[in-house]
């Protein structure tokens, strides 16, 4: 049977659901080939090794997950801050470990090595180590900048 | 696009019924009491049970028991009928968000601190995931009768939840467990904590895209009397 006007499809949500589709996709492109500028400077975990003892800094390891809330909370509130960023970059070696157990079904040998050799439980956790890997401090969740601030403040 | 008789009514049905106002009632309870408890906020979670509940019962029912058949002799359009009816069951969910915000802002007040920004936030999320929800059902609602559609979206999230963690004991190879993931991300997608306009986009994005769909198959399908 021919579509009658009783059975139009509704021209205005097609050109609704095209358009945000059509956002969603370059929000996607383009927030993944322009990286912040004001936040942490990530290195990867082979790097970070390199340039700890080139620079004599400790490292900052985040450990965290896609789908962890409070991971996200802790990036936008302190490794998104301009200035705890630029604390970070001074003083860190900043290293990203994230975890994909949930998504991969498992998680890269590097990953699950760091994960066992500094406890990580739980995310997000962060570690402070120094350029010969010892532990120096941590932070288990996310208790707000300022629990992040003294942590870091007591690494020396 | 919009029937606002339709609407209206759809509302009116809603808020008038017992159970709504009973299940509001202890949303209020919910929403006073957790709010200087230090623990997420439950009240979202009790409006996402709201808009599945509600949600379910956009056209399956109605096919079932007779009602769309006489509403559809009328020389309405069924996109126009259809999304007004997901329009109405989206305003009544956002009704009770609405009333649960205010009465977990009261609680706040009570306790001293109303943290507005972490609340409107909160409010937001719930809001536009409750759209998703309602289009979601809207769509297996168009597909089946009676409440498969809400059987179908409760099968579908445990499925979606469950062989990923089957794929890993079986060893399979990540990329399944990978697509499995993808899937549920974009149909059941969890709330962030804190304004998140990518995540919108996608929430939005996808319910415009499911009712799209939905308004195509209630376009074609057959609607005979005595169905059931």
């Amino acid at each position: 049977m021919a579509p009658t006007s009783q059975r139009a499809l509704p021209r205005l949500l097609i050109a609704i659901a095209i358009l945000l589709v059509i956002a969603r996709i370059v929000v996607h492109v383009s927030t993944r080939e322009k990286p912040s500028n004001d936040s942490v400077n990530w290195v990867s975990i082979e790097e970070a090794a390199h340039l700890a003892v080139s620079s004599n800094r400790p490292i900052l390891m985040d450990f965290t997950a896609e789908w962890c809330g409070p991971c996200h909370v802790l990036d936008a509130e302190v490794f998104r801050d301009p200035a705890m960023a630029k604390e970070i970059n001074e003083r860190f070696i900043a290293v990203r470990v994230t975890d994909r157990q949930r998504e991969d079904g498992a998680n890269s040998e590097v990953v699950a090595e760091l994960q066992r050799r500094y406890r990580v439980n739980g995310f997000p956790t962060v570690v402070f180590a120094d350029v010969s890997g010892g532990e120096r401090g941590r932070m288990e969740g996310y208790g707000g900048r300022e629990q992040f601030r003294s942590v870091m403040e007591s690494v020396r | 696009m919009f029937s606002s008789v339709v609407i209206v009514e759809t509302i009116r049905r809603h808020v008038t019924h017992v159970a709504f106002l009973i299940y509001l009632a202890l949303l209020v309870i919910f929403a006073v009491g957790i709010a200087n408890v230090d623990a997420p906020p439950m009240w979202p979670t009790f409006v996402g049970l709201l808009a599945i509940i509600t949600g379910c019962n956009v056209i399956g029912p109605e096919f079932s028991s007779g009602t769309l058949q006489l509403i559809l002799v009328k020389p309405v359009n069924r996109a126009t009928y259809l999304l007004s009816r997901v329009a109405g069951v989206v305003c009544v969910v956002w009704i009770a968000a609405i009333v649960a915000f205010i009465a977990e802002a009261v609680g706040h007040l009570i306790g001293g601190d109303v943290p507005l920004e972490m609340m409107a936030t909160t409010l937001l999320n719930t809001a536009v995931s409750a759209v998703l929800t309602v289009a979601l059902l809207t769509l297996l609602g168009s597909l089946t009768r009676a409440y498969l559609n809400v059987a179908i979206y409760v099968v579908l999230l445990m499925t979606l939840n469950i062989v990923p963690t089957l794929l890993q004991f079986a060893k399979a190879p990540a990329s399944y467990a990978r697509v499995f993931n993808v899937i549920e991300q974009n149909l059941y997608p969890t709330e962030p904590p804190r304004f998140d306009g990518p995540w919108l986009l996608l929430v939005l994005s996808n319910a415009a895209v499911a009712l799209v769909i939905a308004c195509f198959v209630f376009r074609n399908r057959e609607v005979p009397y005595g169905a059931d």
